[in-house]
């Protein structure tokens, strides 16, 4: 639609009257009121994510206490060469891969799945009750969730156990146990994350013209076909862009989750970039390399951002810039 | 309305930047000083289980009461929440110094803090030596471990930065800690087996399945033949059986003085799978290794553990809680890796670090090193340990006596004497350890039935007593070595890889793992370091030849 209003007005350029554009900063001042709410966020992140971005120069630094993070001297790529030299370098990176990639392909339609289950409702109580429900797990913390799972899943009284083996079947231990680490990390980040998430779907939902699904009945659409070529396309460019944010989170799998639901038996698979960073941080005192494999973290995240961003703007013409 | 829009928008940014700038604040001094008024100074007790030693009431329990009025000293304490190495890092990192650190000496904690002394950030205490003997005394060569010694105190640079507290003062002072194996006497009396008989490996697998054979439950669940602390704390004595000092990353230095690292010996790779067959055998406690305090004390108290590793003081303050002081025995003893289980030599461990920040004022550091000398004093040593003269105890032929109410009220209350001050935080700090040569034996060991307990246990599990050795750690020289920066990064992970290969399903995905890792320390030249070792240790160099694990 933009686009043919474009070629109208360059069709006839004459019949278009001047408006004399106001400099940005008249704009801002005239809309000042809405920038001061904008104000509370600029700030939070200039002095938590901006000022912040100077201690990342410790990657390339030896870093001491008393020299501080701009005195120690420069130490190259010695930390990056390091990590990379490490032996268990290369499982780390594919476990933290492995795992994103399943939490992003399993758990990245749920929310939408579900918002489209929530919108499908009619009886608003009904609805408000199941979606307070469902995303009240975004505000109990993995330290909570996984004390609940160990309490829930123990095979010594957990009442999951315990209906296993009033069946007549063997009873599992769940938690530690290589077979079911990929099925408990995914089904509780999306336990804890679906409702969360499917806030957003909603607000873009509500924000459907309904004239669509009028013309759509119209047409003779049943409740799915309504869903699926109205509903659907209408929240593409939300979806798009929540798609390119996660994918900036494939080289982070999670540090609560994973720092806490990984056990020496499931290493070979749990072992990820996140807890290793904070292990190599505060628990051996090593803050340059630790520094250098969050940057790395950080830097093939920003690719990748990049990447799908490019991507999804030559294929669906929806980007975030 | 206009107006009253932009007053709450005001009111909503004031809001905001005033939230923000409080995360960015440095914390609120807690510590407040005077010049004629008590000095209050902020303590970090850098060990995870000190805060059950904190009195409740700090400023009112007579210990502390004593030590203001002698040195006009208050003190108010911090703890770690997760490990000591973790809290000391973040405390450099972040410059969010105490007024005094104290902490054990385990090992990576005091090379953080022998850092920070060699990077500026801790008083230099060599002016405070001279006018204070109790503390010229601590930093003796001669009043310290060599390991700490090699390790800690002589690679201070330029000053003594550190002091440090809770080594024996003489041989009879030597804590027998009788680190070992305990069993449920009931539990042994329905497998048959006498728990004095077991001493082989071979022994305890059959001694464990004969127990999982009962298929025995508390309450509907199963009782686990083996269990463990909170995170398998301190099944690593087990590896005791098998090498000489325990510790994937200690070494083996056999009669001739060829060192080899234990995690390159086939007798710790026995060790690692002996308890990999425990656990899949179904004997060992499938969660062992990775349950919180809070879940394993509720299993001991429970009674869902037949066999429990512990030393007998965490024994016996974990089994009054669940009142079951009688029900366990020592189990064997175990061999050692020579096939002895009544051996004499004990590596002598306990001393606690203590160091001031430069963040500190001057007026305070000085009322910081009265207050430590007076702790260190004989003075001192008997204040924080036994209480207060005419109170809690008495001196009878200049030994002391406890007073037996307040060994009486210890039953009903296990904190009793703690919030009266006495045996806790305090003490840590009061110099080097007299239990016996000053002052006879613990608090109440003449009524105390848990000394009558540990007296019995200490002859079947060491009849002939302990002979204190010392000697030189090995981990100092491959500090030393070009290696180092290479091979410490390995080492930091080679317990979680002990876990990884004992978890594992099959023998051969153990051997898998742990070839793995000792792959990676071949090529981080571990062999050089060995050889240094065998080297230093044939021409005359005596090691450490035996440790518990703690």
């Amino acid at each position: 639609m933009p686009q043919q209003t474009e070629i109208n007005i360059k069709s006839y350029p004459n019949k278009v009257p001047k408006i004399k554009k106001k400099s940005l900063w008249k704009r801002i001042w005239e809309h000042r009121v809405f920038y001061f709410f904008l104000l509370p966020g600029i700030i939070w992140f200039v002095i938590f994510s901006y000022i912040p971005m100077y201690g990342i120069t410790i990657a390339f630094k030896d870093f001491n206490f008393v020299q501080g993070i701009l005195g120690s001297p420069w130490a190259g790529l010695k930390y990056f060469h390091q990590f990379f030299n490490y032996y268990q370098s290369k499982e780390i990176i594919r476990n933290t891969i492995v795992i994103s990639l399943m939490k992003l392909l399993i758990g990245f339609p749920m929310p939408i799945i579900l918002a489209l289950l929530l919108n499908e409702i009619r009886i608003s109580k009904f609805k408000k009750t199941v979606q307070t429900i469902s995303y009240l797990p975004h505000f109990i913390s993995w330290v909570v969730v996984v004390t609940l799972l160990q309490r829930l899943l123990t095979p010594y009284g957990g009442p999951v156990n315990e209906l296993i083996a009033a069946m007549g079947l063997d009873r599992i231990q769940f938690l530690g146990n290589i077979n079911y680490f990929y099925q408990l990390i995914i089904s509780s980040d999306i336990w804890k994350g679906v409702g969360w998430g499917a806030i957003i779907y909603l607000a873009a939902i509500s924000g459907v013209d309904t004239q669509l699904y009028e013309a759509a009945k119209m047409d003779g659409a049943n409740r799915f076909r309504q869903m699926w070529h109205v509903t659907l396309p209408s929240i593409r460019g939300v979806m798009v862009i929540l798609f390119i944010l996660a994918c900036g989170g494939i080289m982070s799998a999670g540090y609560e989750q994973l720092l806490l639901m990984n056990t020496p038996a499931t290493t070979s698979i749990g072992n990820v970039l996140d807890v290793y960073v904070i292990k190599a941080g505060l628990e051996q005192g090593r803050f340059s390399y630790a520094t250098a494999v969050g940057l790395f973290q950080g830097i093939i995240g920003l690719i990748l951002i990049i990447a799908a961003n490019q991507i999804s703007k030559k294929v669906n013409e929806t980007s975030l810039w | 309305m206009k107006k009253s829009f932009k007053l709450l928008l005001m009111m909503m940014l004031i809001v905001s930047l005033t939230a923000l700038t409080a995360c960015q604040q440095k914390s609120e001094k807690t510590s407040t000083s005077g010049k004629d008024g008590p000095i209050t100074i902020k303590v970090l007790h850098n060990w995870a289980g000190s805060k059950n030693n904190e009195p409740d009431d700090l400023d009112n329990n007579p210990v502390a009461k004593k030590i203001l009025e002698k040195t006009g000293v208050k003190m108010t304490f911090d703890y770690p929440s997760g490990t000591e190495v973790e809290k000391i890092t973040q405390v450099l990192a972040t410059g969010q110094f105490p007024d005094l650190y104290t902490g054990p000496a385990w090992g990576k904690e005091s090379e953080t803090l022998l850092d920070a002394a060699n990077q500026g950030l801790l008083y230099d205490l060599t002016p405070y030596l001279k006018k204070y003997p109790n503390l010229a005394n601590l930093v003796k060569k001669e009043n310290m471990s060599p390991s700490l010694y090699d390790s800690i105190f002589s690679k201070q640079k330029g000053g003594q930065f550190m002091l440090h507290a809770g080594y024996p003062a003489t041989s009879d002072d030597v804590v027998n800690w009788l680190y070992g194996l305990y069993v449920n006497k009931d539990i042994a009396k329905k497998v048959g087996i006498d728990p004095q008989s077991v001493h082989t490996p071979d022994d305890l697998y059959k001694f464990l399945k004969a127990v999982k054979d009962q298929n025995l439950k508390v309450n509907g669940k199963p009782v686990f033949p083996l269990g463990a602390g909170a995170n398998g704390w301190p099944l690593d004595i087990m590896s005791e059986m098998f090498v000489p000092v325990a510790g994937a990353s200690s070494w083996k230095i056999d009669d001739n003085g060829n060192a080899k690292l234990n995690f390159l010996t086939p007798e710790y790779e026995d060790y690692i799978l002996y308890m990999q067959k425990l656990r899949n055998d179904g004997l060992l406690d499938p969660e062992a290794y990775t349950q919180t305090g809070a879940i394993a004390d509720e299993k001991f108290a429970q009674g869902r553990y037949a066999v429990i590793p512990n030393q007998f003081p965490g024994l016996w303050s974990s089994a009054v809680k669940a009142g079951l002081q009688d029900k366990y025995v020592p189990l064997g003893p175990l061999n050692d890796f020579n096939g002895d289980p009544y051996r004499t030599e004990v590596n002598v461990t306990g001393s606690q670090l203590i160091a001031v920040p430069k963040t500190v004022s001057k007026e305070k550091l000085d009322a910081i090193m009265k207050m430590l000398n007076y702790l260190a004093s004989d003075e001192g040593f008997l204040l924080t340990n036994y209480g207060i003269e005419g109170v809690h105890y008495e001196k009878v032929d200049g030994k002391i006596k406890a007073k037996k109410e307040w060994v009486d009220k210890l039953k009903d209350d296990p904190k009793a004497l703690i919030n009266e001050g006495i045996g806790g935080n305090y003490a840590t700090m009061a110099g080097m350890g007299r239990t016996v040569s000053l002052a006879g034996g613990a608090f109440g060991y003449q009524y105390d039935p848990r000394y009558k307990a540990e007296d019995k246990f200490k002859k079947i599990m060491s009849p002939d007593g302990i002979k204190p050795v010392e000697g030189k750690d090995p981990y100092s020289v491959f500090k030393e070595t070009d290696q180092y920066e290479q091979i410490q990064p390995v080492f930091d992970t080679l317990g979680d890889v002990v876990l990884q290969a004992i978890h594992s399903k099959t023998k051969d995905e153990a051997i898998k793992v742990i070839e793995e890792s000792r792959k990676a320390l071949k090529n981080a030249g571990i062999d050089t370091v060995d050889k240094e070792l065998t080297k230093q240790a044939k021409s005359g160099t005596e090691f450490i030849k035996y440790r518990t694990s703690n």
